[in-house]
Order: structure tokens, then C-alpha cells, then sequence
């Protein structure tokens, strides 16, 4: 694993092309295997997790080369075990949200230092299994965590043991658990290294939807020209660009299995990967995976 | 009208009349191909219920391509052997997953868009992914291939593989090997694994789930996301390279857990419980490094020298090599552009010997370096650049190279994507941010 820079493309970025900016050094203390980043167009501001040195690290908006984060959230009080997936900005309340592989961390978004969270959600009935992408709405006052155990909604202000108030999982959803989709990802899977959750990254769109991919993803070897092993898709489900909307899950109480109100594929089946982003203003949703990237126009879901 | 005519004709119209009503449906929107502008997008189920999978037929489905995509097309470089036997350059090629065996004076010219690859192995069977550490059996010409993420495998190769073969052997690794040095004396292979920190050391000829022989591992070693390692087996050391970030094992943490007294095999905890091991708040982020150990250590072993501190100019090291006869270490420093030479004595806060820099030498984001103490030559793998270029091995200071292989045109852009594994929208400067 060779360069863990953060790098910054032009949004009409296209083909084979350079950054614009490249956050990278010892300086930035930012590490491997970040799974989750998230822009604060409030404060101007970018969040993210240094899973290896346990920190939640903020940068400012316009960092550059060796910049240092202005904000790290690091120490025994932290109790940051492994936070490299699931990041949740809540510019209302002022809190920040970390999702560590089976609970929840809530720090006040400003926190600096071995600061103790405000509230930890952790416990058998919280449910949270691999936990991986996370959102936060603090108008519906709603935590969701996508998980191995499917979409789980949270009250926001949810605390301890709490049991999620809504899981959405099953076919009609799209939110199942992967199944590999050659020898290579069900080795891979078994070992940890990439294994599928049911739901990984997702995002809220203006509009109110939540943003998700589901389905086999590229691999490198369709880029490579050689064919899968298998040379199906996964669960016989086209990679697609799902959104589900939040006010149908804010209605749902116990468990449910909510079909998606849009569902973007490729002519191809397959998509760059699981990693998502919007952007509102021009209603785009770009899509990240190994070693690629794609970008939808999807104005329908903004 | 034959009988043949009318029922062709009867079906025909069924067909067509059949699809009509699809399309017609409210509920079935496959828009293939359609603009946005041409589409006609449905409010979304304004009363979905708990368990209603009745509104399936609401999701509005929509085929469409991408506007635009960014990847390299092009292989780039993470790491770099020389067989001197054999006259030839090995790379990892981490951008597209495949090894290349180049001819060891092969010189792309200057008009020349890349040089071929002599040998290519890559594709679905091989299972290399990401891979980022190298090393050349000098007997037989064997390749070992180290992933670096996604799959927890080391691949060997023999020289007769090539395109998308099954490797000769492939070892379960823990997840996040990075770097291989063999003791060809002792017959053992070094591993290095990234996070938690450790180096794994198996009898040479490892093969699948085997259990290694030790294990270097614990805050008393000062490893930390460890990169690079290279072996003194005249004086009975290793390197090794630390970027700094790391946290503690539990007191019955670390990959030694997994290892059960007796069993010949181990399966490796993988990722999704590893964490369970680690103490919680006890991250901390290191001066980047070099530590210095007995070739035999294991376990929680201090190292007996560090070379660390401002005047080093480490800044994500990454692979390091050794030229055992002159006694000095070759680091790629990733984030500045160089190379660092450190004599293999080195201490404390030490100034590189020499430092290989400069617009001249078309050093970019360098990953691997490899020593040919045969040829007298220096090998660079640049991550930035897709190209190994290959100096004299006292090279010093802004140094031309004396050769160099490109995989891609000079001056084609580099992404240098890893495994993206998020991303961010950047509303105020219009801006997607990647890291990998």
C-alpha cells in the first residue's frame, strides 16, 4: 500500500490527471487504511481518522503539502480503538461522531486533545458489527450506521447499550451481505482484508435521500482485461448508486426491508467501488475504488 | 399466410405488444442511455411501512454512464529488484496489479512512449493485488510478490510464469504485509506487516497457512506502520523503516495470539477483530525511523540503534536497501523527492552520507530502491513518475541517471491511487478529496 496522501482533484478532473493538491508527509500525521473523510462546508473544514495512531484529526479547507491538522482528538481518555470507517459532522448540536468497528464515540466537534466522549454507543443490542459508513441528521434528529448487521437507525442522542429503533436489511432493500464475487474476494474476505458489509459508505443527499452502492464493484483485473473469476455479479445484482429515502426510514420502527426509491447503474454492471460523494451543486455523485474513479450525473436524488 | 407466417406474426405481436405495456407502466422506469434532462423521475414512496417490500416496483431504476473517470492507465512502480544473474529488472506494479520483468539495460528513449516488459504476470489467478514488496531468489530466479492490502498473500514465482497463472506458492500473510528480505544463509524470509506492527520471519520455503518462526512485535521494538526492511547478515542485523503512526497490543495482543502451541498451520485475526487487541486511547504518532536489531530477535526487543531526528530528513520512508560490502543504506524517502544514504553504523540524529536530489535525477515520489552491489548500480522505483531509473552507486546530489525505464509517456500524469477508500466533496474550492 503505497502513498496514503490526500489528494485533491478538480471536479472536472477526467482521464488520466494529477492532483491539484496532495496533503502528504510526516507533518500531516495521516496514515493508511482511512476509510471515512468528511468536508465541513460550514467551518470550511476537513475531518479525518488516523486509525493506526488513534486520532480523529481536522484539517483546514485549503491544507496543502505538509500541512498539520489545526484540531486531533488523541489519548487514553479518547477510548479510539480502530477508527477507520464512519466519520458524522453535526453542525447544529456542535458534535462530532466516530464510528470504531462495534461502538460509537460522540465528541464535541471542536474537542482537541484526551478528551472522554460525550456518550458511547456500545453494547449487544446496539447491534453494531462492522460497523463501517455513517450519517447523522440532526433535522430528524436520526443516526444512522451502516453495518454487517444492515442499515441501523439510531435516535440521535442515543447513549449506552442503546438498541437501534429501526434495521433495515434484506432483498427488496438491496442491503444484504456480499457475497464474493470471485476466489480472489472470497479469500480476501475470509482473511479480513476486503471483506463486504452489508452497507459500507453512505451520504445524505439535500433532497433527503441516502446514498449508498451496492452490488460487485470493479476489481482490478477488469481493468487489467482479464475476466473475473466467475464473471457474474454479485447476488446476480448490477453494481448500482442507491438512494433510499430518509423520511420512509424515519417512519419505520423494528425491521425493515425498504425498497430504494432510485437505483443508478452502469450500462456495464459494474462501478468504480463503494466510496461516494455528492455534489450538490452541480448533482453529481463520484464513486471511489481501487485505483479509479467515476462520476454520475444523478439530479433526480438532489 | 403460411401456418409458420401466422404464428411468427401472432408471437411477434405478443412481443411488441407486451413491451408496450412495460414501458407504459408508471411504476418501470429503466431510462438506458437517457439524459437527465430526459427523464421523467417519480416522487419516491411517500409511505413505505416496516416490512413493506410492496414498494419494490417504486424504486425507479436508471442505466447510465459515467460522465467522466479518472485512473491511470498506465503501470506505476512501488518497488524494485535486481537479478544480476539473470540481467534483470523486477517491478511492482501497484497501479494495475501485475509484476514486470524488464531487461536490466533496458534504456527507453527519450521519444519512446515506454518500454515493453520482457515478462508480465497479472490477472484474477495470479491473486496480486496491491502489491508493494519484492524479492529475487539469486539461485533460482524465484520472484516473491508481497499484497499490500486487499489480499493477505504473498506470492512466489518461478521464472517459467507468466500473463494470469496460479503462483507457485502462496503464503497467508497478516494483513498489511508490506516488505520481504530473505536470509539466504539461514534460510529464512523476512516479513514486514505494517499495522499492528511487526516483522514475521517463516523458514524460506514457506508455503500456505504455515506457522512462522518468530515474531518481532511490541512497544519495546519502537515499530511503527512499518515499511521497509533490509538484512546485514555479515554483521547479523536487520532495518527497518517506520512512518511513525502506531498503537499497543494488549497484554495478550499482537499476531502472536494467533499462533496455537503445536499447531503446524495459523489463521491469521482478521481485520474486523484485530482491534479488539489493541488499547484503546494508546495511539501515538513516532518520529519516522530506521531501527536496528539482532537478525534473530523476536518478540518485544528494543532495538539496539534508531536513526531518527530532524537532521535524517526522513519523511515517509518506504523501502530501504542495503549494500552490505560498503556498509551503507539506501532509503527511498517518499514525500521529498530522494534518495538518503546512511552509513549502516548510523545513530541517533544523524545527516544522511549522501543525498541523491534534484530536477536532474527524475526522482518522484520514490517507493523502492534496490542496491546491484554486482554492477555497481543504484535502482529507483518512482511512484510518481512510472518509471525506475538507475544511477552509479555513489551517485551524490542532483545525479542524471544513468538509465531509465518508463512504463508510460515522460510527463504523463501520475494519481497515484491506492485503494480509495473514501471520498469528499470540496464545495468551496470545487474539489473532490481523495486519499488512499
Amino acid at each position: 500500500m503505497a502513498y496514503p496522501q490526500i489528494a485533491a482533484f478538480a471536479r472536472l478532473a477526467n482521464g488520466d490527471v494529477a492532483p491539484v493538491r496532495s496533503i502528504a508527509g510526516q507533518s500531516t500525521m495521516i496514515s493508511r487504511a482511512d476509510h471515512d473523510l468528511q468536508y465541513n462546508s460550514a467551518t470550511d473544514e476537513f475531518v479525518n481518522a488516523n486509525p493506526e495512531a488513534q486520532a480523529i484529526m481536522t484539517f483546514r479547507g485549503d491544507s496543502d503539502g505538509e500541512a498539520k491538522p489545526i484540531r486531533i482528538i488523541q489519548g487514553p481518555h479518547t477510548q479510539i480503538s480502530f477508527p477507520n470507517h464512519g466519520i458524522g459532522l453535526d453542525n447544529v448540536h456542535n458534535e462530532l461522531f466516530v464510528v470504531d468497528k462495534e461502538f460509537i464515540l460522540v465528541f464535541p466537534r471542536t474537542a482537541v486533545g484526551d478528551v472522554a466522549p460525550l456518550r458511547v454507543i456500545r453494547g449487544s443490542d446496539t447491534m453494531l458489527a462492522n460497523a463501517r459508513g455513517m450519517l447523522v441528521d440532526p433535522v430528524r434528529n436520526l443516526l444512522l450506521v451502516g453495518t454487517n448487521n444492515g442499515l441501523l437507525v439510531f435516535d440521535r442522542t442515543a447513549n449506552g447499550n442503546a438498541a437501534p429503533r429501526a434495521i433495515i436489511y434484506g432483498p427488496v432493500s438491496g442491503i444484504v451481505k456480499r457475497k464474493p464475487a470471485s476466489q480472489t474476494e472470497a479469500l480476501s474476505e475470509a482473511r479480513g482484508g476486503g471483506g463486504g458489509p452489508a452497507i459500507g459508505s453512505i451520504r445524505l443527499s439535500p433532497k433527503g435521500y441516502v446514498v449508498s452502492v451496492r452490488g460487485r464493484v470493479a476489481e482490478p483485473q477488469d481493468r487489467a482485461g482479464a475476466p473475473a473469476a466467475d464473471g457474474k455479479t454479485t447476488n446476480g445484482l448490477p453494481a448500482g448508486i442507491t438512494a433510499w429515502s430518509l423520511d420512509d426510514i424515519a417512519k419505520i420502527h423494528g425491521r425493515g426491508d425498504l425498497a430504494p426509491a432510485f437505483v443508478l447503474s452502469s450500462p456495464t454492471g459494474k462501478m468504480a467501488g463503494g466510496s461516494i460523494a455528492l455534489n450538490p451543486n452541480e448533482k453529481e455523485v463520484f464513486l471511489g475504488g481501487l485505483h479509479s474513479m467515476e462520476v454520475y450525473s444523478f439530479p433526480e436524488i438532489f | 399466410m403460411s401456418k409458420t407466417e401466422l404464428r411468427f406474426t401472432i408471437i411477434f405481436a405478443s412481443v411488441m405488444l407486451a413491451l408496450l405495456v412495460l414501458l407504459a407502466s408508471p411504476n418501470f422506469a429503466l431510462l438506458r442511455g437517457a439524459t437527465p434532462q430526459q427523464q421523467q423521475p417519480t416522487a419516491p414512496a411517500a409511505s413505505a411501512k416496516a416490512t413493506d417490500n410492496g414498494g419494490a416496483n417504486k424504486t425507479i431504476r436508471i442505466v447510465r454512464s459515467p460522465l467522466r473517470t479518472v485512473q491511470d492507465p498506465n503501470p506505476s512502480f512501488s518497488s524494485v529488484a535486481v537479478d544480476p544473474t539473470r540481467d534483470e529488472i523486477v517491478v511492482e506494479d501497484e497501479n494495475r496489479d501485475q509484476i514486470l520483468v524488464y531487461g536490466r539495460l533496458d534504456n527507453t528513449p527519450a521519444q519512446a512512449a515506454l518500454t515493453e516488459p520482457k515478462r508480465v504476470i497479472g490477472g484474477s489467478r495470479t491473486r496480486v493485488s496491491e502489491n508493494c514488496g519484492l524479492y529475487i531468489d539469486p539461485f533460482s530466479g524465484d520472484i516473491y510478490s508481497v499484497n499490500g492490502d486487499q489480499a493477505n498473500y504473498m506470492t512466489v514465482w518461478s521464472r517459467e510464469k507468466k500473463g494470469n497463472a496460479d503462483p507457485d506458492r502462496t503464503v497467508d500473510t497478516p494483513h498489511r504485509g508490506f516488505a520481504v528480505a530473505v536470509d539466504e544463509g539461514a534460510k529464512e524470509l523476512f516479513l514486514t506487516i505494517e499495522h499492528p506492527p511487526a516483522v514475521v520471519v517463516y523458514p524460506k520455503e514457506v508455503d500456505g497457512n504455515q506457522v512462522p518462526l518468530r515474531i518481532l512485535e511490541g512497544d519495546k521494538t519502537q515499530l511503527a506502520e512499518v515499511h521497509g526492511l533490509a538484512l546485514d547478515t555479515k554483521n547479523q542485523v536487520m532495518f527497518v523503516v517506520n512512518q511513525g503512526p502506531t498503537s499497543s497490543n494488549t497484554p495478550d495482543g499482537g499476531w502472536q495470539r494467533d499462533i496455537k502451541p503445536g499447531s503446524p498451520t495459523v489463521e491469521w485475526t482478521n481485520d474486523d477483530q484485530r482491534w479488539k487487541y489493541l488499547v484503546p486511547g494508546s495511539g501515538r504518532t513516532l518520529p519516522p525511523s530506521i531501527t536496528v536489531y539482532p537478525l534473530k530477535a523476536s518478540g518485544d526487543t528494543a532495538p539496539v540503534r534508531v536513526i531518527t531526528g530532524p537532521l535524517t530528513q526522513l519523511d515517509w520512508p518506504v523501502h530501504i536497501s542495503l549494500d552490505m560490502d560498503r556498509q551503507e543504506l539506501y532509503v527511498a524517502n517518499s514525500v521529498s523527492d530522494d534518495i538518503l544514504v546512511f552509513r549502516a553504523t548510523d545513530n541517533g540524529n544523524v545527516t544522511p552520507l549522501r543525498v541523491i536530489k534534484g530536477p536532474h535525477t527524475s526522482i518522484s515520489k520514490p517507493h523502492g530502491v534496490f542496491a546491484d552491489t554486482k554492477n555497481g548500480e543504484l535502482v529507483v522505483a518512482n511512484f510518481g513518475n512510472h518509471s525506475s531509473t538507475v544511477y552509479k552507486l555513489d551517485a551524490n546530489g542532483d545525479a542524471a541517471p544513468l538509465r531509465m525505464i518508463r512504463s508510460a509517456p515522460a510527463n504523463a500524469p501520475a494519481p497515484m491511487f491506492g485503494n480509495i477508500g473514501t471520498l469528499a466533496f470540496d464545495t468551496k474550492r470545487d474539489q473532490l478529496l481523495v486519499p488512499n
